[in-house]
């Protein structure tokens, strides 16, 4: 898993590469939490590049999207593929998080 | 070709990082028999829900554990068996989660079987000769006959 952060205005736009699953999972938390840290309140997280998610990566946007309403921020989510939104879907993360289709669409407004 | 009988079989060891060799092994075997994108990263969320469970549940000591995992494309079916020697538990008799709950009530309970379930088509549970065995059908699209 590769993650490259970019600041687009005041957004802080994260491109995640690879699989959010048991073995990267645990390095994806420590980077929103370095996000978090430094006070990161918007972040848009971009699966453009994301092959598959399994509930250990749900753990990870749980945890992150817990603790940045609770410091008043929020998290935006785009480009999931099909097999993504099923998890996504089936876990009923589609409701509890915002998901768009492309990171433009979710840059807007954010 | 209807006569091949296309199998993969990959022995695993009790460690975490066994998961992601199981799922380069079986991407590969994806690739190599044109398995849809779809039914493919769906084994993958299986395979990384399935056996992370048994690896951090079934055993209740520190030795070395052998997981056997088996796959088998047939026609229009993925069809993925796997095994452990670990407590019995059948994973499939869980309670599903509450997915309707908001943000804070959220919790990740029981999500990675939930999935299990409703990612694949046919899910079964066995205990066969002290072994755990979970068998997992996926259909895939029909491609049409030439």
């Amino acid at each position: 898993m590769n993650v490259t952060t970019q600041e687009i205005d005041s957004v802080t736009v994260v491109r995640i590469e690879g699989n959010l699953d048991t073995n990267t999972s645990p390095e994806a938390q420590e980077h929103f939490d370095g996000l978090l840290e430094k006070g990161a309140s918007k972040i848009l997280v971009d699966c453009e590049k994301v092959d598959y998610v399994s509930s250990a990566g749900l753990r990870v946007l749980l945890a992150t999207v817990k603790r940045l309403t609770a410091a008043g921020g929020s998290l935006r989510i785009s480009s999931l593929n099909e097999t993504v939104r099923e998890v996504f879907e089936i876990s009923g993360f589609s409701t509890i998080l915002a998901v768009f289709a492309t990171e433009a669409e979710a840059l807007k407004g954010f | 070709m209807g006569a091949l009988r296309r199998v993969f079989a990959l022995t695993l060891a009790n460690r975490l990082d066994e998961i992601e060799r199981l799922n380069e092994a079986f991407n590969a075997f994806a690739d190599e028999h044109a398995i849809p994108v779809g039914a493919r990263r769906s084994g993958n969320v299986v395979f990384d829900e399935l056996i992370n469970n048994v690896i951090s549940y079934a055993f209740d000591d520190d030795a070395e554990h052998r997981i056997e995992v088996r796959v088998e494309l047939n026609d229009q079916r993925l069809v993925i068996t796997i095994s452990d020697d670990g407590s019995p538990f059948n994973p499939f008799q869980t309670d599903p989660p509450d997915t309707a709950l908001s943000i804070d009530e959220r919790g990740i309970g029981g999500l990675g079987l939930h999935l299990v379930r409703n990612m694949m088509d046919e899910v079964s549970y066995n205990r066969r000769t002290g072994r755990n065995v979970v068998t997992l059908v996926k259909y895939l699209e029909p491609t049409g006959k030439q």
